[in-house]
């Protein structure tokens, strides 16, 4: 492997998965290419676990699939946030932000 | 999957491409930032849980490829798995039907009783026949039913058409609502009115069997309205019952008739709709919903006390109501029984498969000790090596089952025809309950089978196997082996025992005497009464038929008679002159014969004379009695010239001219009867001539025909004449059933058992040959003899042997009390079949080890000592 990715942590891949599908469904790409954008570059979703995190979003109920042609018309397995999943994107998001800060905490008063 | 992976790998190419690389270049990037596909693809299998099957199907691939390259082992497994399962499935098929399994087109049978009354300490169904006033009385006054119906205790033969075209149906007498507590909707037309079963005199109509409606009319749809020319009167056909639909009982019913519509066909007085004392028909009911049978027997109960004369109460009998199914069963009784014991046994024969197959896999595996170490060396987990095996022995099963259904099949039909010939069967041999079972039966014998095998290849020593050769460290599991070949010859010494014992049982039951020769001899009978023959006329006919039967070629004798053995018998009292009291039997019972009649039979005459023509109206009264009575009334001393009176007349006492040897009247088994036979001439007690009695000279069944046409021809305008051996006489039939069925079972088990045993040990005993070929080799360099090896080994098997027979003679002798309410004049520890059968076992052994012994005799010291 020659190039390092910054490692995702447990947990972490799963809430960039639900927050970015709030906006819009996409498909597997899209949603790698979205992930690697928005986060300037710093994060990159590696297939071999995007797609066994979707997976168990999936079998979760947080998300659902179907095929659908994207503009090029070619076949794609598109991902939507389901009503349970956006439940959970707000509580992960809440026990993420609580996390954070309290990682913060810790690192600002050493 | 693969598609959405594709999917992403191709956007990830042509983004490449966009950052202006070359297609090839950004084909390969887009690969190596992926990682592999496989990878991927199995990390997503993992977690949607499903790579059990993709290893099952894995497996069932490898197990398949290993099977077909040694077919000899694959095979052998599965011919043994389908005579074991192919047993199972023959005795579910038998006792499904016989014993489990609702009437066809019944609506919820468990909601339809059959009443009998059952006395204290009585565990049987007690006695189910009961009369019309019984039937009124529930009727009117019992709530819980929504239908009840009476229906004759067994169909009746009814004669249809007189002369060359008469024939005779199997026919039952209904109260119209049978149909409507059996729930039964007609194929064609309707049943009966309640209208049609009025008393005193109901309709003349009939409603077919499907069957009878296919023989007699075609399937024709106009046969509704035609009618049928029963007892001189016109029955027309209203109704086809469903098709498969026979009866509620075993036998099969061609017609049913409103029991008051066929008055006279029944051989009871006029006033039988008020008589109490006679019963003669079962009671069946449909319990109204939400009425459990529990109150339903409450209220039967309550009711008939109040309206049953007392003597019905008697010894504190009470009313059963017992559902419909279960009421099929309890009347097979002896039949049940043994049908419940084969399935015992058949299971046997199951395990006994299991155990040779099981014995044939750890053959397999020590075999493959050495690729199952590797493969356990290389990491695959010892769960998985376990259910490669435990898929390897469902397969075998699997394929065994469908074999399995194959034999069924056959041997249901083996079966059918040769023991339940007088039953009808619902379906065929193989159907959909029977399907099931088999593929239960054998998804557990593969389960059973592996768990042996899977056990032991999961915890070898695996660096011990990965070093030794074949020889060495297989001890542990020959001894699992010689474990179940001891198991196996002990199931089969049960077995056999069992087989030898029902064998005897049958052999003494046929030689037993029963006063007459059953299969030589015909009756033959017509019901002369329903057409309204007057006795005078009967007896001018039977005359006749008499006269033609004897002018046949091919006839040793015939005679006349009222009654046959194993028929209907006639009970009245009697007085020895001189006696106040006569010692305790049955009867006395009576039959008045002419001369010839216990020559035709083949009864023995052990004392003085049989009637001639001599012993005429005039003369004087002459009886000649039988053996049991001679010796409980004038014991130690000749009863001929002794005399008797009868209690109906005032006449002088009749002598006695002769004594026969018994003769059985309803069973095979009887206590001890008085029977007194008169000349039909003397007429002492009006018994009238009822049946002809012939005795052919060859074959008789060959001929049931001719007689039948010259008894049929005997006068114009004759009902259907019946023909048959004493021997088929369903009374017989059924009573030899149990022992005939045991009999053949059994013998066909226990020799199935003993195949798989020799089988098993001959696996056994040459693999440890074949093991110790090179402990042999140095014997022979030794200076061991060939004969001194042949006897190691066959020692060996003897010793196998002798802990399994050891091991069966003493279950065979703790479970044989289970098994002696069904023996006949037979312990069930005879020490001649025991003997017999240990000794078998032990033949068999050394049958089956001789060839290896004959292999290790033969042993080339110098090649067996090269392959170290």
């Amino acid at each position: 492997m020659g190039r390092q990715e910054p490692d995702l942590l447990r947990g972490t891949l799963d809430l960039l998965i639900l927050r970015t599908l709030a906006g819009a469904p996409m498909h597997g790409w899209a949603l790698s290419q979205s992930i690697q954008q928005q986060s300037e570059n710093l994060l990159r979703v590696g297939q071999g676990s995007l797609y066994p995190a979707l997976q168990r979003l999936e079998q979760q109920g947080w998300i659902e699939s179907e095929w659908r042609p994207t503009e090029q018309n070619r076949p794609a397995r598109y991902y939507t946030l389901t009503a349970s999943g956006r439940r959970a994107l707000v509580a992960e998001t809440k026990s993420w932000r609580q996390y954070v800060r309290a990682v913060d905490l810790i690192l600002e008063g050493a | 999957m693969s598609d959405e992976l594709a999917f992403h790998l191709d956007m990830e190419t042509e983004k490449n491409i966009r950052n202006g690389m070359s297609p090839t270049e950004a084909r390969r990037v887009a690969l190596i930032a992926f990682g592999g596909m496989d990878r991927v693809a199995e990390e997503m299998r993992d977690v949607r849980n499903i790579s059990w099957l993709e290893d099952l199907v894995h497996d069932l691939r490898h197990v398949a490829r290993a099977l077909a390259r040694s077919p000899g082992f694959a095979l052998t497994a599965i011919l043994t798995f389908a005579l074991g399962l192919g047993a199972n499935a023959t005795m579910f098929g038998v006792i499904d039907q016989l014993l489990f399994r609702a009437p066809a087109h019944v609506t919820s049978p468990d909601r339809i009783v059959m009443l009998s009354m059952r006395g204290p300490g009585s565990t049987g169904i007690g006695q189910p026949t009961f009369n019309w006033p019984v039937y009124r009385v529930l009727r009117e006054r019992v709530r819980s039913f929504d239908a009840i119906a009476l229906a004759d205790y067994q169909p009746m033969d009814v004669p249809i058409g007189t002369g060359a075209d008469a024939q005779s149906l199997s026919g039952l007498l209904v109260t119209p609502s049978y149909f409507t507590v059996l729930g039964l909707r007609p194929a064609l037309g309707r049943f009966m009115a309640a209208s049609e079963g009025n008393e005193p005199v109901g309709a003349a109509v009939a409603v077919i069997s499907y069957g009878s409606w296919t023989r007699r009319f075609g399937n024709a749809r106009n046969v509704l309205g035609t009618t049928l020319d029963i007892a001189n009167q016109r029955f027309t056909i209203i109704g086809v019952t469903p098709r498969g639909f026979t009866g509620t009982e075993l036998g099969e019913v061609d017609l049913w008739l409103p029991m008051t519509g066929a008055l006279r066909l029944q051989p009871l007085p006029s006033n039988w709709t008020t008589m109490t004392s006679a019963t003669y028909a079962r009671v069946f009911a449909r319990l109204r919903a939400g009425v459990s049978r529990e109150r339903a027997t409450d209220e039967v109960g309550r009711v008939l006390t109040a309206a049953l004369p007392k003597e019905w109460y008697v010894n504190g009998r009470r009313a059963l109501l017992t559902p419909l199914v279960q009421s099929r069963s309890a009347q097979q009784g002896g039949t049940a029984r043994v049908t419940a014991l084969l399935a015992a046994m058949s299971v046997t024969v199951l395990l006994i498969a299991c155990a040779n197959v099981a014995n044939l896999l750890l053959a397999r595996a020590l075999r493959r000790r050495r690729e199952i170490a590797v493969r356990l060396a290389l990491g695959i987990s010892r769960g998985r090596l376990a259910r490669m095996l435990l898929t390897e022995s469902m397969l075998l099963a699997l394929l065994g089952g469908v074999a399995a259904v194959i034999v069924a099949s056959w041997a249901g039909s083996l079966i059918r025809g040769l023991l339940f010939g007088d039953i009808t069967w619902a379906t065929g041999t193989v159907d959909r309950r029977m399907l099931a079972f088999t593929a239960l039966a054998a998804i557990l014998t593969g389960l059973v089978t592996g768990l042996i095998p899977a056990l032991q290849a999961s915890r070898p020593d695996m660096t011990s196997a990965l070093k030794a050769g074949v020889r060495e460290g297989g001890e542990q599991r020959t001894a699992t082996r010689s474990t179940l070949l001891v198991l196996q010859a002990a199931l089969s010494v049960v077995l056999l025992v069992g087989a030898g014992l029902f064998v005897r049982s049958l052999i003494a039951l046929t030689a037993t005497r029963l006063g007459v020769d059953p299969d030589r001899v015909l009756t033959a009978s017509m019901n002369l009464r329903a057409v309204g023959r007057t006795p005078d006329e009967s007896d001018e006919i039977y005359r006749q038929a008499l006269a033609r039967v004897r002018a046949l070629p091919g006839i040793a004798s015939a005679a006349a008679a009222y009654t046959t053995p194993f028929g209907a018998s006639w009970g009245a009292d009697m007085r020895v002159p001189g006696r106040d009291s006569l010692p305790e039997a049955q009867g006395p019972f009576y039959n008045s014969v002419s001369p010839g009649y216990f020559a035709t039979l083949g009864t023995r005459i052990l004392d003085g004379r049989e009637f001639t023509d001599a012993d005429r109206p005039g003369s004087p009264r002459v009886i000649v009695i039988n053996a049991t009575m001679a010796r409980l009334l004038w014991p130690g001393r000749r009863a001929v010239g002794e005399c008797i009176d009868f209690v109906t007349d005032s006449l002088p006492c009749a002598t006695v001219v002769g004594v026969v040897e018994d003769i059985r009247r309803q069973g095979l088994f009887e206590g001890p009867t008085y029977f007194v036979h008169v000349p039909l001439t003397q007429d002492v007690l009006a018994l009238r001539a009822r049946h002809v009695l012939v005795r052919p000279r060859g074959d008789a069944s060959r001929m049931i025909e001719p007689v039948r046409r010259a008894v049929q021809t005997a006068a114009p305008g004759l009902p259907y004449a019946k023909v048959q051996r004493i021997g088929d006489m369903s009374i017989l039939v059924s009573q030899l059933r149990p022992w005939r069925l045991a009999a053949a079972l059994f013998g066909a088990f226990g020799l199935l058992a003993l195949a798989l045993a020799a089988v098993g040990l001959y696996g056994v005993v040459s693999y440890s040959v074949a093991q110790r070929i090179p402990e042999m080799g140095v014997r022979v360099a030794l200076g061991a003899s060939r004969r001194h090896l042949a006897e190691l080994v066959v020692r060996q098997g003897v010793a196998v042997t002798s802990i399994g027979v050891a091991l069966g003679v003493i279950v065979a002798l703790i479970t044989g009390r289970f098994a002696t309410p069904l023996l006949y004049q037979e312990s069930p520890r005879d020490p001649i079949v025991f003997g017999i059968v240990v000794a078998t076992l032990f033949v068999v052994a050394v049958a089956a080890s001789a060839v290896p012994a004959w292999r290790a005799s033969h042993v080339d010291p110098i090649e067996a000592l090269r392959t170290e």
